[in-house]
């Protein structure tokens, strides 16, 4: 995994609370690392003029 | 009585029959549980199989039947339901621990109230904990697809007459092209997500897998429709989907994503592209219209829908995050790491790709009725080409299936022929919002011209 990727994802379960599995970091290493090149992909397009979906709908009162 | 097993009729040959009390719903039931006792100990579809209940149920619907007292078409009929749904009295692996549901989802209670004999659960991918899973009908060294592969693997060898599915990133269609079957996921707010175990809240979709086109409408006429339990259900009309089949599609026209297509064509397999070709081609011979469309925004769809997912999903589930990391199955942890990844600026930036989506849909939906693609990118692979994250470098590489989980819009996938080595290949069709019945329609016409469901798996 790339060390930034560790890092982050480090301090994501401390904050968390939660600590990782023996052993998962290096597992998991390249799906972790191609989906954060994935959120860069995504980032990379200019989609400020959209609405963020779904729209809140007011009318949704029950459970 | 017909001329092949009871377990091989499908829903609407068997209505016809126990409408016109030719056949009896225990009779049915019962040639369906053999089935089950025959050949599921080599496909592994059932979780928790509710026999006895069942047995119960069909003695019930034949009382009401030769009262006169006929509820409809799934009236007497054996379907089984994904481990996802709450089935009462059941227990809910999905949703970990021993917990039986209280209540059934909304979309088993009205299949009960439709009068269908609830066989049981089936087994999914996706589960905390390790379990056989389940193998394909076709070729049982060779995987299902998930995440419904229980329902996968059970309408494809006779072991119910069709099943509820869920479908948050292809979880529907997925299995279903890989099994041969029919799998429609329909218009997100189409069905209720009442009951329904959360994997993504505005992904999840629950439809109806069956062998035909004809019995997806079935199935989907009884669950389909407004549920105040679910905020997200729509209060609408809910169209005759039957009434809506007929095998004239010369009015529609049908748009081709060539340039989604381009962007997935390295990773799909010739033969399947090559199969799904054909179908367009016949889409033209029985009149339909085709025309090339253009939908730049997919291509980061499907990485849009895992970002929700994923999102959604750690939300949903973070209160157990401690014992899924130390106890779950390999890709259950996964799910939680790449949830803690995700930050609110990825979710926002994917919710408004989501919106881009929607937009160039409509625009496209204005000229077109239909979008005709691939389904999967390949036939079902083996057991042993197969690795246990398969499934979450899925989501995260342009594929046919999630951009219509971001969009919410009705999907199909529909059998299009065999690959040389004998494996089943789906056409998808995809439509506006709510216009199931223009889905179902092209499809039934379709599988009424090509005929791929008259061949039945070999086990």
């Amino acid at each position: 995994m790339e060390k930034l990727t560790e890092q982050s994802l480090k301090a994501l379960l401390a904050q968390a609370s939660l600590d990782s599995k023996d052993g998962d970091l290096e597992r998991f290493g390249d799906v972790l690392d191609t989906y954060v090149a994935s959120l860069k992909a995504l980032h990379a397009l200019d989609l400020a003029g959209e609405e963020v979906a779904p729209t809140f709908n007011p009318a949704w009162t029950k459970k | 009585m017909p001329d092949k097993p009871l377990y091989h009729l499908t829903i609407h040959e068997a209505q016809k029959l126990v409408r016109g009390r030719e056949l009896s719903p225990i009779e049915l039931t019962r040639a369906i549980l053999r089935r089950i006792e025959a050949v599921d100990g080599k496909l592994h579809a059932y979780l928790n199989l509710t026999a006895e209940s069942a047995m119960n149920e069909a003695r019930v619907a034949e009382a009401e039947i030769s009262q006169g007292k006929y509820r409809g078409p799934l009236h007497g009929i054996p379907l089984a339901v994904k481990d996802q749904l709450d089935l009462k009295g059941a227990p809910a692996l999905i949703r970990g621990g021993n917990a039986r549901a209280g209540e059934d989802a909304t979309a088993v209670q009205r299949l009960r109230s439709a009068g269908a004999v609830i066989l049981g659960k089936l087994t999914m991918s996706s589960l905390p904990i390790e379990i056989p899973p389940p193998r394909n009908p076709w070729n049982t060294d060779r995987i299902t697809g998930g995440s419904s592969t229980g329902p996968g693997a059970a309408v494809a060898a006779g072991l119910c007459m069709g099943a509820l599915g869920e479908d948050t990133a292809g979880s529907i269609r997925n299995p279903a092209s890989l099994c041969g079957i029919v799998g429609l996921k329909p218009t997100y707010g189409l069905v209720s997500r009442t009951g329904l175990a959360p994997l993504s809240w505005s992904l999840d979709h629950c439809g109806p897998m069956t062998w035909t086109v004809e019995d997806a409408a079935h199935v989907l006429q009884a669950i389909a429709g407004h549920d105040s339990k679910d905020p997200t259900s729509i209060d609408a009309p809910v169209p005759n989907y039957s009434a809506a089949l007929n095998a004239n599609i010369k009015d529609l026209v049908v748009g081709v994503p060539r340039d989604y297509i381009e962007e997935c064509r390295a990773r799909t397999d010739p033969e399947v592209l090559t199969l799904v070709e054909q179908a367009i081609a016949e889409l033209k011979t029985l009149g339909a219209r085709v025309e090339d469309v253009k939908l730049p925004a997919l291509k980061l769809a499907t990485i849009a829908n895992a970002v929700i997912y994923y999102n959604e999903h750690f939300a949903a589930h973070r209160n157990d995050a401690k014992s899924t990391i130390k106890n779950a199955a390999t890709s259950a942890r996964a799910r939680v790491y790449l949830g803690l990844l995700t930050s609110a600026a990825d979710y926002i930036q994917a919710q408004r790709l989501r919106s881009r989506v929607r937009r160039e849909c409509a625009e496209v939906f204005d000229k077109v009725d239909l979008l005709a693609l691939p389904c999967q990118l390949k036939t079902a692979p083996t057991f042993e080409e197969t690795g246990p994250l398969d499934t979450l470098y899925k989501h995260l590489i342009p594929e046919y299936q999630s951009p219509f989980n971001l969009a919410g819009l009705p999907a199909i996938s529909i059998p299009c022929g065999f690959s040389k080595n004998k494996l089943p290949v789906a056409l998808q069709l995809a439509g506006k919002p709510f216009d199931e019945s223009t889905v179902l329609r092209a499809a039934y016409a379709y599988q009424q011209h090509a005929g791929w469901h008259e061949q039945r798996p070999p086990i």
